[in-house]
């Protein structure tokens, strides 16, 4: 559960699934379950319609999180 | 029911899979983080530190339990059922090592999500006694007083020891196993 979720996209962190068989066997037998599937729905059309632009990134990455409250 | 403030990230996604697979009853609350949902004074309320995903739990949830286990009460096969683990230290400390044994392939899990711990006992030590019954000791075998109250209460010591234990004359966890 604590490491799935992150090899989702791995391909975008620049890794290659394929030099790496059994950890891709384990993300599909776990991907295949029906509970994850419906875990990963969720939230998930909602975040698809907020695109990453530079004011997305900022408020995640940038200087907005060390704001005083 | 679990309140669970969170969004579509992977840390986001490990909380909703766990809830998924367990059937635990949650409503999910979206906190946008790509608009600052978490910077708002609504959230900041709940989590000041403002991570996500976050979850709230009623008050009386949150003094009984977080989420996995129970041991059956035959020793020759350990069953653990997905409950939930007492939050209060003693309690916790001592329900553990059942979701370890899960974990290890000690014992074999049976899961049930969903339902509810027996009755409590009586008395402020009653999450002890119910977590220690849990592993297979029945609390009221390890005191000569009547179950409940009394039971598994020394003094101000936490954990009864297993000399504590003989010297009463009651079987400890690992003799009752071998039997």
């Amino acid at each position: 559960m604590a490491i799935f979720p992150w090899m989702r996209n791995a391909e975008s962190r620049g890794i290659d699934m394929k030099l790496y068989p059994n950890a891709q066997r384990w993300f599909d037998d776990i991907n295949a379950r029906p509970a994850v599937q419906r875990a990963l729905q969720v939230l998930s059309d909602e975040n698809a319609a907020v695109p990453i632009d530079d004011k997305a990134r900022e408020v995640m990455f940038g200087k907005t999180q060390f704001q005083r409250r | 029911m679990i309140d669970v403030y969170s969004w579509a990230t992977p840390n986001g996604h490990k909380v909703h899979i766990m809830l998924e697979e367990t059937g635990l009853k949650h409503r999910i609350h979206g906190v946008n983080i790509r608009t600052g949902d978490q910077f708002k004074p609504e959230f900041l309320k709940i989590s000041p530190n403002k991570p996500h995903p976050r979850h709230r739990r009623p008050r009386r949830a949150r003094r009984q339990t977080a989420v996995a286990v129970r041991v059956g009460r035959d020793p020759a096969l350990p069953r653990i059922q997905v409950r939930q683990i007492p939050a209060r230290r003693p309690a916790r400390a001592l329900a553990l090592p059942a979701v370890a044994d899960v974990a290890d392939g000690r014992s074999r899990a049976d899961v049930r999500p969903g339902q509810s711990f027996p009755p409590l006992r009586q008395g402020k030590n009653r999450l002890r006694d119910r977590a220690l019954h849990q592993r297979g000791q029945p609390a009221h075998q390890c005191a000569r007083q009547a179950p409940g109250r009394g039971a598994l209460r020394c003094g101000k010591r936490l954990h009864p020891s297993p000399t504590w234990r003989s010297s009463r004359g009651c079987a400890t966890p690992k003799a009752a196993a071998s039997t």
